[in-house]
């Protein structure tokens, strides 16, 4: 009997492997949601999603072409608005292109076979660019809101900071927006964006690479091996 | 633990930084001054809120259900692959005991509300609207509008030049406007 017209037979609701050969693995997106409630999520997030968008876009034009509110340290509310605009996007993308789009590509598979960020450069990954986009997003938003607070008890407090405002607004952005950045490219760069089989993809710490590692360590040295958010998927491979 | 160790950090700092900030404005203006000021404090609030809510959810529930949502996928795989009658295994999209949806699209809804609580509240500011009444009467209907932050800006200026000259503490009104 020739070779090739041997066909593995998978049990139901797993698929045979793409990546290694003679296995099972679960079919994505997972059978988690009925139709039913797939269509709720989509609805619901598809409706609160585009109105929390055009409320970060509205409330940041609102702001910087305000004579008063768009001077400095009044202007970190619009700032804010742009991680949120972000954070949002990145949830939304599920309802523009499917949520089988964004969890189920190649490259949200933890074993699609790539290292680093290899798989995005040859296969576009809406899992990767989401997950990446929400990572950034949450975290450059919650570091704007604690600069809002700061800013606040800057106005409040009789204590000056020795700085014109001009540099205080660039140490602002430094640390609301480029050490977001750099930090969640460094995570980005190693491809650590998995799907969970549902919803907007996340960061895995089971995929940590030595870039992350070595950008990591600096900042949160003893936490970084922990496991998080480890792709439920993984787990279910059938051989 | 890459992500919510320090999101989880940073919105504690936050909270820590209004909460002491609203203490202030209650310290330095009573009840009165918090009434005042209830966009700046419903702002803080709803903020923390939410930004609590992501990371306790996490925290407490989210790390805490996946292990189970694991097992009983695995039971259920298992279930479907070793039963030629799989009517035992439920129908398709019934985890038994699995995934909490109910939970999972809350947690998305909360995610996604701040922006809208933030827009409501700061656009309500009747500063906003006044300056795009300003705004449309100068600029589509050309009339002459007088610049109704004119002072405000003088104030700032004149005390911008205060500090830099003799280092004195600025004026207390900033924190009125910083929001309001």
């Amino acid at each position: 009997m020739d070779p090739s017209t041997v066909h593995q037979t998978c049990p139901p609701y797993t698929t045979t492997s793409e990546f290694e050969p003679n296995t099972c693995v679960a079919v994505c997106p997972a059978p988690l949601m009925s139709d039913q409630q797939q269509h709720v999520l989509t609805i619901i997030v598809g409706v609160e999603g585009h109105v929390a968008i055009c409320c970060t876009l509205l409330v940041f034009f609102a702001y910087m072409t305000h004579p008063w509110k768009a001077s400095y340290p009044r202007s970190s509310v619009a700032w804010l608005q742009v991680p949120l605009f972000l954070a949002s996007v990145a949830i939304v993308i599920g309802v523009w292109v499917g949520w089988e789009k964004v969890g189920c590509d190649k490259c949200s598979d933890p074993n699609n076979g790539y290292t680093w960020i290899g798989c995005w450069f040859s296969h576009w990954s809406w899992c990767w660019v989401s997950a990446w986009l929400l990572f950034f997003a949450s975290l450059s938003a919650a570091v704007w809101y604690c600069l809002v607070g700061v800013g606040l008890l800057i106005s409040i407090s009789t204590v000056r900071v020795p700085l014109s405002d001009r540099a205080q607004a660039v140490i602002f952005h430094i640390l609301g927006t480029v050490i977001p950045f750099l930090y969640a490219a460094s995570f980005g760069l190693a491809d650590q964006f998995i799907s969970n089989g549902y919803g907007p993809c996340f960061v895995s710490s089971s995929k940590v690479l030595p870039l992350s590692f070595s950008f990591s360590r600096c900042l949160l040295p003893p936490y970084t091996n922990n496991h998080e958010f480890d792709s439920i998927i993984v787990g279910w491979l059938v051989r | 633990m890459v992500f919510w160790f320090p999101y989880t950090t940073i919105v504690l700092i936050a909270a820590i930084l209004m909460l002491y900030v609203v203490l202030k404005i209650w310290w330095l203006s009573g009840f009165s001054g918090i009434y005042k000021h209830w966009r700046l404090v419903a702002f803080l609030f709803y903020g923390i809120s939410a930004y609590l809510y992501a990371s306790i959810n996490h925290w407490v529930f989210d790390r805490g259900s996946r292990t189970q949502l694991t097992e009983s996928l695995t039971a259920w795989y298992l279930c479907l692959a070793t039963h030629l009658d799989q009517s035992e295994c439920y129908a398709r999209g019934h985890v038994p005991g699995g995934f909490n949806v109910t939970a999972y699209i809350a947690d998305l809804c909360v995610n996604l509300s701040p922006e809208i609580v933030f827009a409501v509240i700061l656009l309500s500011d009747p500063e906003i609207a006044l300056h795009w009444y300003d705004s449309f009467r100068r600029f589509v209907l050309r009339q002459n509008v007088p610049d109704r932050w004119a002072s405000q800006k003088r104030a700032l200026k004149l005390s911008r030049s205060i500090i830099s000259q003799d280092s004195l503490p600025p004026p207390s009104s900033e924190s009125a406007s910083f929001l309001s």
